[in-house]
């Protein structure tokens, strides 16, 4: 790799493509950085906890104050956690929000019909329509019927791109001056491993002029082609 | 309607740092600490070891890079075509706003 021979350890004199760095595991730096890599989940820890070890006495050696580096580790952590929990918060939120449906279906088939779940439904007015991808190779139909049946001026157009994008939100363009009013959903990645993309919109139900969203599609001959059919 | 480039609108979001990472990776594969000293060497920001990481995680999940085998306990990451694809775009974006401020300042072309 060329980084390794144009960027050795710093206070090592190790032959190219070797790795010795000669600062001791048990220095207090060091431990303050381990500790504060200690606060990432243990996903993250077990992804990345080795290589940034390494890279934290790496950069003491090379002269950066222990505090500061593990500092940087300790912020970066309570963030990862927070995109967890948030990650996890929606999640139950989905399941919930299944498990409602599932039981709504259930009553409606022993006849107490949906009279009686009106009153949910009603409980919080509406003031923004949210749709979100579930099929990421139909995301321009999916988006384009879930917005037509609200009669919201919002176009869905699909743009071609990488795989791990497919099906992800790429835009919100509007034709007035000022922030756009339309918010970005994020969820679970839809054709990627990744654990957060855009995945929906949030459109205002009294949009003032007409907007565009832009989502990813498979780039031909990558998988289905984009289409602008309606959807379920 | 001016629609911006959607490449550039992904790298945007996804952070300064995330595009100071694309633009070291852009000459070849590096580690962690060689990202570091390269980013610092041609942009003068010194990211921290947190920040590079969630940026890594970032790109990696939006594939615009790729991780390697690590090497010991360095894990060394590489640049995609969607990740050029997008800093070219990225790239593009940001020289014509500079080229119009530079010009509404009455500054010349840039260096």
């Amino acid at each position: 790799m060329s980084s390794d021979s144009r960027h050795s350890a710093p206070g090592t004199h190790s032959a190219p493509g070797t790795h010795s760095v000669p600062v001791s595991d048990t220095s207090t730096g060091s431990r303050l950085v381990r500790a504060a890599i200690r606060c990432y989940p243990r996903p993250w820890r077990e992804r990345h906890g080795e290589e940034a070890a390494e890279l934290g006495r790496m950069l003491v050696a090379d002269g950066s104050p222990p505090p500061v580096v593990a500092l940087s580790y300790l912020v970066a952590a309570g963030r990862e956690r927070a995109r967890l929990e948030a990650e996890r918060a929606r999640l139950e939120a989905r399941r919930g929000r299944a498990a409602a449906g599932a039981a709504a279906a259930a009553l409606s088939l022993l006849g107490a019909g949906t009279a009686l779940l009106a009153p949910t439904a009603q409980a919080s007015p509406v003031h923004a329509v949210q749709v979100r991808v579930t099929r990421p190779a139909d995301a321009v139909g999916q988006l384009s019927a879930a917005l037509a049946r609200h009669e919201l001026h919002v176009s869905v157009v699909g743009r071609p791109v990488a795989h791990g994008l497919v099906g992800s939100v790429l835009s919100v363009q509007w034709r007035l001056a000022g922030p756009v009013p339309i918010g970005i959903l994020y969820g679970p990645c839809p054709t990627s491993r990744a654990s957060a993309c855009a995945v929906g919109a949030r459109v205002p139900v009294n949009l003032a002029a007409p907007a565009e969203i832009v989502v990813g599609v498979p780039r031909s001959g990558e998988g289905a082609g984009m289409s602008a059919g309606p959807g379920r | 309607m001016n629609w911006s480039s959607d490449d550039a609108a992904v790298l945007r979001r996804a952070g300064e740092a995330s595009v100071l990472i694309l633009t070291s990776l852009a000459d070849g594969p590096k580690h962690g600490y060689a990202l570091i000293q390269d980013i610092r060497s041609f942009s003068g920001h010194k990211l921290g070891p947190g920040t590079l990481y969630s940026a890594l995680d970032r790109l990696e999940a939006l594939e615009l890079i790729q991780s390697l085998p690590a090497q010991e306990r360095r894990q060394p990451y590489r640049i995609t075509r969607a990740g050029s694809e997008a800093l070219a775009a990225y790239l593009d974006s940001v020289e014509r706003v500079s080229s119009v401020g530079r010009l509404r300042l009455s500054l010349g072309p840039a260096l």
